[in-house]
């Protein structure tokens, strides 16, 4: 309707504009083991559909000898894209009660909007804005709204941002599950519209720094809280605050660029928590040598309606540590380790002390990857302990090229042996192997097909199959 | 579930796709390019692409794929520069030292305005000082083997050049009309036969490029698409290898092998660069897709995926909401919170180790779990398992009073936070009128 509206805004101005279309057909079926002493089998029979429609360059050219707008002239788009995803298999048929109801949010429901906006970039050399169904993959979370974003550069190297709109809701007929805020189940009370605001600062063309200053609130409107008794007596809630952020993240590129630290840390106004920080420091010694150093620290939180927040105590502390080299124009070798910090804290109320104030959790990978003209390889081997239990495993993947290129296929093999470090009686291990295609139908037209087989100790063999269609096309349309 | 010898078949399949493909791959990469093995058109007798028996080299196959094959191997070669062939013998030192300048031989160069202009010299230019080879009088004794290193029974030649054009915006005329000569970026001094190597590097074009001599803008070299975003793969041919950041320009966002387990913390500091190469969709096909990436998720991950939940190896929530999407598949398999069962305490499949959880006064093993690592709770939990035994007695939904809060709780600059913000998360465990509900 978006990508509609727009074409019909702006086709009596636009002399040409470039139209991509993109659909991709997805269906995957295998059978998931129920455990217990039945082990009873449900099978997924999932087939989603993507469809993306992405209108560009919808301004005209300002200079009579130019094919397309000049990039710092601004230009207009409309991206969108949406998908319908359905499981046939008895996985979702035979599911009840909360099983059903939850389930169906992801496999059994309706339209997804993945996104849907109008973009406009430079205008005016210094406008950036978005309008419409959009996300936001930054310090301050992954969420999704429905709204606009403006954001204008200042000659001083400095962009004040303003957004608002409504977070998404997972129940709405267009809705996004994923991105909806998590801690309270699916109930009837969670299907609420949630208005959002918020404002940043950033840097803006500094060659050697990108650092933004942002903040973010969203509500609860008095819905969600219409089962309670408020603590006046009557029944019902006022709004409430239900996410509340500040965040600051720069990246830096010194020493000609061999040098690149980087820094997010968000602070939750809610929880009155430094709940979300990383460092990273990324260092190219030479073409063939790269070391990448990162620290990351977490609290979970969820949305503040969610009384998760309260139990939630404790820091996750991670280091990672990447080693790779290029010894060869067809070899690359790496290194990984990486490092966690559990914490547990000794209050008297818990009536039990825990078995060690810190616990560790960490370990290692290690592989190559190997690539001529028509065939590349990847093999890993990788080990792990602590928190969570043991592991040990490695896998190998390859592609080959053949019949001109027009075909690939694919051959990959995971073995992991495991051992839980809670309950003895989980350990085990797990065989797959997969035998994949990738084949190019016709110009933009592409079918990948993947076969897997596995062999674990719980399946004596299990199969999995998994095929994609997909058309990808694009025209430019118009007098130019 | 299939039967013993299905699964045979595909462990056979896999062999095939692994161990033939290595085979076809090696003898593919060791031979000359299927394009011009069996041509009988001699090395750059024409302008344009060197392809099949004249034609322009056939676009590849253009792999879309699955995560896994999109995050999978490519070919080798760089982006910007594919691998070239080329089957040949020639010192550029000798030719120099005799005083030749470069225009003898590559005398389009200065006015080229395309990377696609074929560049270097044609057979019959070496023929003025050769002898004449292209064509060849049918009197002339065949030499094919001087400069060219295929050659069959002395006069049949086997491989011919294969030079893709590179993946950039390139125009001779523009930089030489600007005062530079071929040697500000063509090193050629100890040089015997010219390859890649001898083409600029991005270090070096970055010397003028800079923002003040000459635009640093990354689309003014590198190929765009209507969206203004980089072009990451050359459009008729997917199966050469991306254009990925690397080394000193790459902002810290180096796409090593690690990249896709550790991209967190580039994503989130410099989420623009990010935006400079990939759309809305490339994210969301990841973080909310049933495409599931198949080296994040190897394997018999059903089962395997517990383990990685609790040792937070990666962040489920990046991906999955946990109250529904975890709690949903849980609850189906019987794995969900439930009053009594086989997964439930003193059930025959217990779920939670003894010591778990229990009334008060009984161990609470739980507890520690939580405060570690919230998230492996709420995957299978509602907030009403939490409220069972740490709501109050006279809240909306009764407990047995288990307060979680420390000491000093109520005196935090936490308490007035969650408190100021939402009363519903209070509400939930305290009836109204409970003197605890108060920050003091």
């Amino acid at each position: 309707m978006l990508v509609a509206f727009a074409v019909g805004i702006f086709a009596t101005s636009a002399d040409a504009a470039d139209v991509r279309t993109v659909s991709r057909t997805i269906g995957e079926g295998y059978m998931v083991r129920a455990p217990g002493p039945d082990a009873t089998l449900l099978s997924r029979r999932r087939l989603v559909q993507y469809v993306g429609v992405g209108v560009y360059r919808i301004l005209p050219p300002k200079q009579p000898d130019e094919l397309v707008r000049a990039e710092e002239d601004g230009q207009l788009q409309i991206v969108s894209s949406l998908r319908i995803r359905h499981d046939f298999g008895t996985f979702t048929r035979r599911a009840t009660g909360d099983a059903a109801r939850l389930i169906n949010q992801n496999d059994g429901r309706q339209i997804d909007l993945l996104f849907g906006y109008l973009e406009g970039e430079n205008l005016g050399g210094v406008v950036d804005l978005r309008a419409g169904r959009q996300f936001e993959m930054s310090g301050l979370d992954f969420y999704a709204f429905d709204g606009g974003w403006i954001r204008v550069r200042t000659p001083a190297h400095l962009a004040v941002e303003a957004f608002g709109g409504f977070a998404v809701d997972a129940s709405d007929l267009f809705g996004f599950p994923t991105f909806e805020p998590d801690g309270t189940a699916d109930e009837s009370t969670d299907r609420v519209t949630s208005p959002m605001v918020g404002a940043a600062f950033a840097m803006a063309d500094v060659k050697f720094m990108d650092a933004r200053f942002a903040y973010r609130r969203s509500w609860s409107p008095a819905a969600f809280g219409e089962d309670l008794i408020g603590p006046d007596g009557s029944r019902g809630l006022p709004a409430a605050i239900d996410q509340e952020f500040v965040t600051a993240t720069a990246s830096l590129r010194i020493a000609d660029g061999k040098v690149s630290p980087a820094f997010a840390a968000r602070y939750n106004l809610g929880t009155s928590r430094l709940d979300d920080t990383s460092a990273m420091l990324s260092w190219a010694m030479t073409e063939m040598h790269t070391v990448r150093a990162q620290y990351i620290r977490t609290i979970p939180a969820f949305d503040l309606d969610s009384i998760f927040n309260v139990f939630a105590l404790e820091p996750i502390e991670d280091v990672r540590l990447v080693y790779e080299v290029r010894p060869g124009p067809y070899w690359t070798l790496y290194g990984r380790f990486q490092g966690r910090i559990f914490r547990n804290d000794t209050t008297a109320e818990l009536e039990t002390e825990p078995d060690a104030k810190t616990r560790f959790g960490g370990g290692g990978a290690g592989g190559a990857s190997y690539r001529r003209r028509r065939f590349a390889a990847r093999a890993d081997l990788f080990g792990m302990g602590g928190e969570g239990g043991e592991r040990i495993g490695g896998d190998l993947d390859t592609r080959t090229h053949i019949v001109y290129d027009r075909l690939a296929l694919d051959g990959r093999f995971y073995a992991v042996g495991y051992r839980d470090d809670l309950v003895k009686a989980r350990r085990g291990y797990s065989v797959a192997m997969q035998a994949g295609g990738n084949l190019r139908v016709a110009h933009g037209v592409y079918l990948n097909v993947v076969g897997e087989q596995l062999f674990t100790r719980f399946y004596k063999s299990a199969f999995r199959a998994f095929a994609m269609l997909s058309v990808d096309w694009a025209v430019r349309g118009g007098r130019r | 579930m299939m039967s013993r010898a299905r699964g045979l078949w595909l462990v056979l399949l896999f062999a095939l796709a692994t161990l033939g493909g290595l085979s076809l791959g090696v003898v593919g990469s060791v031979d000359a390019a299927p394009a011009g093995a069996r041509s009988t058109r001699p090395a750059g007798t024409g302008r344009g692409p060197v392809g099949r028996q004249g034609k322009p080299p056939r676009a590849r196959g253009e792999v879309p794929g699955t995560l896994g094959v999109a995050a999978g191997p490519t070919m080798a070669g760089s982006a910007v520069y594919p691998a070239q062939e080329i089957p040949l013998r020639f010192t550029h030192d000798r030719h120099l030292a005799l005083g030749l300048s470069c225009d003898r031989c590559h005398d389009d160069a200065a006015t080229s305005k395309r990377v696609a202009d074929l560049l270097i010299p044609a057979g019959a230019a070496c023929d003025e000082c050769h002898g004449k080879q292209h064509p060849r009088p049918a009197d002339e004794p065949a030499r094919c083997d001087l400069c060219h290193t295929k050659v069959e029974g002395g006069d049949r030649i086997t491989a011919s050049v294969r030079m893709p054009k590179p993946l950039l915006h390139f125009n001779h005329e523009l930089h030489t009309s600007r005062g530079s000569s071929c040697k500000d970026c063509h090193d050629m001094t100890h040089v015997r036969l010219g390859s890649v190597l001898q083409l600029p590097t991005e270090k070096s074009c970055l010397t003028c490029h800079d923002g003040f001599t000459a635009t640093d803008r990354c689309g003014a070299c590198h190929p765009s698409g209507s969206d203004g975003r980089l072009l990451v793969r050359a459009q008729d041919d997917r199966t050469l290898p991306a254009l990925v950041p690397r080394g000193a320009s790459s902002w810290g966002l180096a796409h090593d092998l690690g990249f896709v387990e550790d991209h967190a913390v580039q994503a989130k500091s410099s989420g623009k660069l990010c935006n400079s190469c990939h759309d809305d969709a490339f994210c969301i096909d990841c973080h909310d897709g049933p495409l599931r990436p198949m080296r994040i998720h190897a394997g018999d991950y059903l089962t395997l995926h517990a383990q990685d939940a609790r040792a937070a190896v990666m962040d489920c929530q990046s991906c999955h909401r946990q109250q529904t999407f975890c709690q949903g598949c849980h609850d189906r398999v019987g794995f969900g919170e439930r009053d009594a069962g086989e997964f439930g305490v003193g059930g025959s499949l217990q779920f939670h180790p003894a010591d778990w959880s229990g009334p008060p006064g009984m161990p609470q093993g739980h507890a520690h779990a939580a405060q570690r690592n919230i998230n492996t709770c709420v995957s299978c939990h509602s907030e009403d398992s939490c409220l069972a035994c740490h709501a109050t007695t006279g809240a909306s939904t009764p407990g047995l009073d288990v307060s979680p809060h420390g000491g000093d709780f109520a005196r935090s600059a936490r308490c007035d936070a969650l408190a100021g913000h939402s009363r519903r998360m209070c509400l939930r465990c305290h009836a109204p009128g409970d003197p605890q509900l108060e920050c003091i």
